[in-house]
């Protein structure tokens, strides 16, 4: 179905071939909207069974926040790895080091013919960087 | 046997078909021979790589019934987008 607004969500992606998704879990405090081992079998939305690759956390912003505003979607997922309050991310870092994970953030917007694509602002890009995850843009528009 | 012979009428047999494994956007008619918009397309495609570990400019295999594949290799199943409503 076509849209008239932008289509769009975000997510913090950890992978690699050590990762243990529980680790991920106790240190942001927030269920993945998808995690597994690497060589385990996990299922896709209809059941379907896939062998994971590598190991891979997700946690997606689909779902929890519902504006066309791709900075909201961000912010969203900036507030789960910063809760108020806190602006230390050492935890994730060291364990990103410790079992070679790598972060990154896949963000996804369809925007209709003519839209721009959205500028994702300074402050975010510079928040993630931290960690680091790098921003993988997959943006579309219309024909 | 008989996938090759599937393959050489064009599918009729209602086997499935390799749609597109190129780097690159993808084309329209791809959404359309699957059967569903290019922006629902798009959106489960971005989310079956993002679960299999993959960045956006990843290559996979898309088949004609919705399977998305590895680029390297055409058993290894990474969802199907048909999945993902």
């Amino acid at each position: 179905m076509k849209t008239e607004s932008p289509t769009t969500f975000a997510a913090i992606r950890f992978t690699g071939d050590a990762l243990e998704p529980q680790r991920i879990t106790e240190i942001v405090h927030t269920a993945p909207t998808t995690a597994y081992r690497k060589g385990q079998v996990y299922k896709r939305s209809r059941g379907r069974e896939v062998r994971g690759r590598t190991g891979v956390w997700l946690l997606s912003s689909k779902g929890h926040v519902q504006s066309s505003d791709l900075n909201e979607h961000l912010s969203y997922l900036l507030r789960i790895l910063f809760p108020i309050g806190s602006n230390d991310a050492s935890s994730l870092r060291d364990i990103l080091r410790a079992e070679h994970l790598e972060a990154d953030v896949p963000v996804f917007w369809y925007g209709p013919t003519g839209a721009h694509p959205p500028m994702i602002r300074d402050d975010i890009r510079a928040v993630f960087a931290r960690l680091p995850a790098q921003i993988e843009e997959d943006f579309h528009e219309a024909a | 046997m008989i996938v090759s012979l599937a393959r050489a009428y064009g599918g009729s047999l209602c086997v499935r078909r390799k749609l597109w494994s190129n780097p690159g956007n993808l084309s329209d008619w791809v959404a359309t021979e699957i059967g569903i918009s290019r922006e629902e397309f798009g959106e489960r495609l971005h989310t079956i790589k993002r679960a299999a570990g993959l960045k956006p400019r990843d290559r996979v295999t898309i088949w004609s019934d919705g399977d998305i594949t590895s680029a390297a290799d055409d058993d290894d199943l990474l969802g199907n987008v048909h999945d993902e409503d």
